[in-house]
């Protein structure tokens, strides 16, 4: 095989690599601050990472306002824990986990003890269920998510978007694998059907107006 | 992992919004707030490491403590002086026996001299009269200088009924309590204050901020326990602890809250601020606990409106007869102090200085109308540790042998600045003009 490497390309990949460096420098600069208490770069730690730890918060949550306790939460833990990070993967990994981690803790705090009926795991979803995904935005989804019953969004979330096995969310949650692995079919039993009857609402106002 | 779940996982994984803007100002308030509350420990175990160095040091390292101060002679007429004798013990110990006739009544009037010397070793200020009944006898006066104290015996010359050898015997006992060796110098005493103050700060370099015009001072209060120790009949010295409030009130400012907590604009247009509302004095930045209040400086043109739509209705004004804000800042105080009396008779005078800690204990703003005071939130960028240096004026008054009672002008005065960061707070010196009031008893 060969490959023809102008000097164009060479330059932009040099370019990349010390944006990457000199990223990563800064960013090892504002947890260095952060870790002095240095209030400005606490705030600067917060603008980088706050748009992504909120759409985790909101995921978590069942409504705007836990969302943005967590939010505060987790970046105060962030701050009080900044010490332990060592820098062995990449920081924004590792305050996602501790935003999981508190999200865990908030739910154990309020469990309630619905007895949740075991479900058959579903079927693999029609072409039709795909398209309807297809349709709506991520800030639907998101509110879909959120409208599930606390145990069903954890299940959800952390099987799905964060990737844990059955076997590691019965841990977390202190429920067994089946309970864990019915969780899950039902939550998405419940998306499907939103998403469904959604995509349902857009074809009707297709229908009746000729456009969106 | 079926397609459903890849779908959803590939649109929600890096999922960002962005929060509103008055999170920061939540976390802000919080990391304030925690950072207190971290500092707290710290400032009880500096506070009592400090009273613990400055009493082991006061007892164990005093220069002066073991230094005797010249005895007072005491004044006998010479053809009353039946025996002097002195004996040289050591260096620093001597002992002087002095035996003279006493045939006369000596009063404070006749005899003052030796009559201050006897009071002054017992602290006892009733004694004026020795001999009142003119009986004919020896007394024989015993000083140690090394231990500060004088004795006393009795010979009598005149043969004497048993009841008036009694008389003369109480009247010798009085005398004899000076043998408790530096009563009245070296010892312990513990005091109670309640200082009333005006409170206020001074700026060095700096530019002047919004408000400025519209800081005054306040009235407030310090109150506190202290333990004295006398290391000799001039010099004191004293450290305890304390609450110091202090502060300052900002003028004419009103507050309203809004429902919506939509940005503010000026009668101009510009945008004044958004949530959370905060504002800059001298004395640091004051941020509202309830982010749907705003501010409004009713004393000048800055009276902020809402842009396009005002929706009077909507504005629910909070202290619409304001008088302002009050910035409160309750510091635990431990000072170390230094005393020098120039006068110690039934009323005393000394002059104090000295020094003290100063650890952030609780910080509050009050929005104050015409009929109550509302706490609304803290002040920001306060240091948790300052230093302040004190001095003043010492009236007292000898109520009995052990309990004191005083008036002190004082003046105090920040050494370093109540900011928490130079660069961001300007500096800002509070001060005090304070008068205490204390109570102290002898131990």
């Amino acid at each position: 095989m060969h490959f023809a490497v102008g000097k164009g390309e060479i330059f932009f990949l040099l370019l990349l690599i010390a944006q990457f460096l000199f990223l990563v420098e800064k960013l090892k600069d504002i947890v260095k601050g952060c870790l002095k208490n240095d209030r400005q770069m606490q705030s600067e730690l917060y603008k980088v990472f706050a748009p992504k730890m909120y759409g985790l918060c909101l995921r978590y949550s069942a409504n705007i306002h836990d969302a943005q306790d967590l939010l505060q939460e987790g970046f105060v833990k962030v701050y009080d824990n900044l010490e332990n990070f060592k820098w062995k993967g990449s920081l924004e990994g590792w305050m996602k986990r501790i935003f999981v981690n508190l999200a865990l803790d908030k739910y154990r705090s309020r469990v309630s003890l619905l007895s949740i009926d075991d479900v058959a795991e579903n079927q693999e979803p029609s072409d039709n269920e795909l398209n309807a995904l297809d349709s709506i935005s991520e800030k639907e989804i998101l509110e879909l998510i959120r409208q599930l019953p606390d145990q069903y969004r954890m299940v959800f979330n952390l099987y799905v978007i964060e990737g844990y096995s059955h076997k590691e969310l019965g841990e977390m949650l202190k429920i067994r694998e089946s309970t864990s692995r019915s969780n899950l079919a039902r939550a998405k039993m419940i998306l499907k059907e939103k998403i469904q009857f959604h995509s349902r609402k857009i074809e009707k106002a297709i229908c009746e107006n000729g456009k969106i | 992992m079926e397609r459903f779940e890849k779908n959803i996982q590939e649109k929600l994984h890096d999922f960002q919004v962005q929060p509103p803007e008055e999170i920061w100002g939540a976390i802000e308030n919080r990391l304030v707030h925690k950072q207190g509350k971290k500092f707290l420990w710290l400032r009880i175990a500096a506070a009592i490491l400090l009273l613990v160095v400055s009493i082991t040091s006061l007892i164990l390292y005093l220069p002066f403590g073991r230094i005797a101060e010249p005895m007072a002679e005491i004044y006998v007429p010479e053809d009353e002086i039946l025996h002097a004798d002195s004996e040289i013990i050591s260096e620093t110990e001597k002992t002087e026996t002095l035996v003279a006739r006493i045939s006369e009544t000596y009063t404070t009037e006749t005899r003052r001299s030796d009559f201050d010397v006897m009071a002054d070793y017992q602290g006892i200020s009733g004694l004026t009269e020795l001999n009142p009944k003119g009986h004919n006898y020896q007394l024989a006066f015993q000083l140690n200088q090394e231990e500060g104290y004088a004795s006393s015996s009795l010979i009598v010359k005149e043969s004497l009924e048993a009841h008036e050898m009694d008389e003369i015997r109480s009247e010798l006992l009085v005398f004899d309590a000076i043998k408790a060796p530096g009563s009245a110098k070296r010892g312990f005493a513990i005091a109670a204050y309640l200082a009333p103050q005006q409170s206020f700060r001074y700026q060095r370099n700096t530019a002047p901020f919004p408000y400025e015009a519209l800081e005054s001072e306040i009235f407030s209060f310090a109150a506190g326990v202290k333990f004295q120790y006398s290391i000799n009949s001039r010099w004191e010295v004293e450290s305890g602890i304390g609450y110091n409030l202090i502060g300052q009130a900002v003028n004419g400012i009103a507050a309203f809250s809004h429902p919506s907590m939509i940005p503010l604009y000026s009668s101009k247009g510009e945008l004044i601020s958004s949530h959370p509302q905060s504002m800059s004095t001298s004395m640091g930045g004051i941020n509202f606990k309830d982010q749907s209040y705003y501010f409004a400086d009713i004393a000048s043109s800055r009276i902020f409106a809402l842009k396009g739509s005002y929706d009077e209705s909507n504005v629910n004004l909070l202290n619409k007869s304001a008088s302002g804000l009050i910035q409160h800042f309750g510091y635990i105080e431990v000072p170390l102090v230094f005393r020098y009396k120039i006068i110690d008779r039934l009323f005393s005078m000394s002059l104090k200085s000295g020094i003290a800690a100063n650890f952030l204990y609780n910080n509050n703003v009050y929005l104050q109308g015409s009929a109550y005071t509302h706490s609304i939130g803290e002040s920001t960028v306060v240091s948790p540790l300052s230093w302040s240096g004190t001095g003043g004026l010492s009236f007292g008054y000898r109520i009995s042998d052990r309990v004191n009672i005083a008036l002190e002008p004082t003046f105090s005065m920040f050494l370093t600045p109540m900011g928490q960061f130079r660069s961001l707070t300007r500096e800002t010196y509070p001060y005090n003009y304070s008068l205490f009031m204390g109570i102290r008893y002898k131990l």
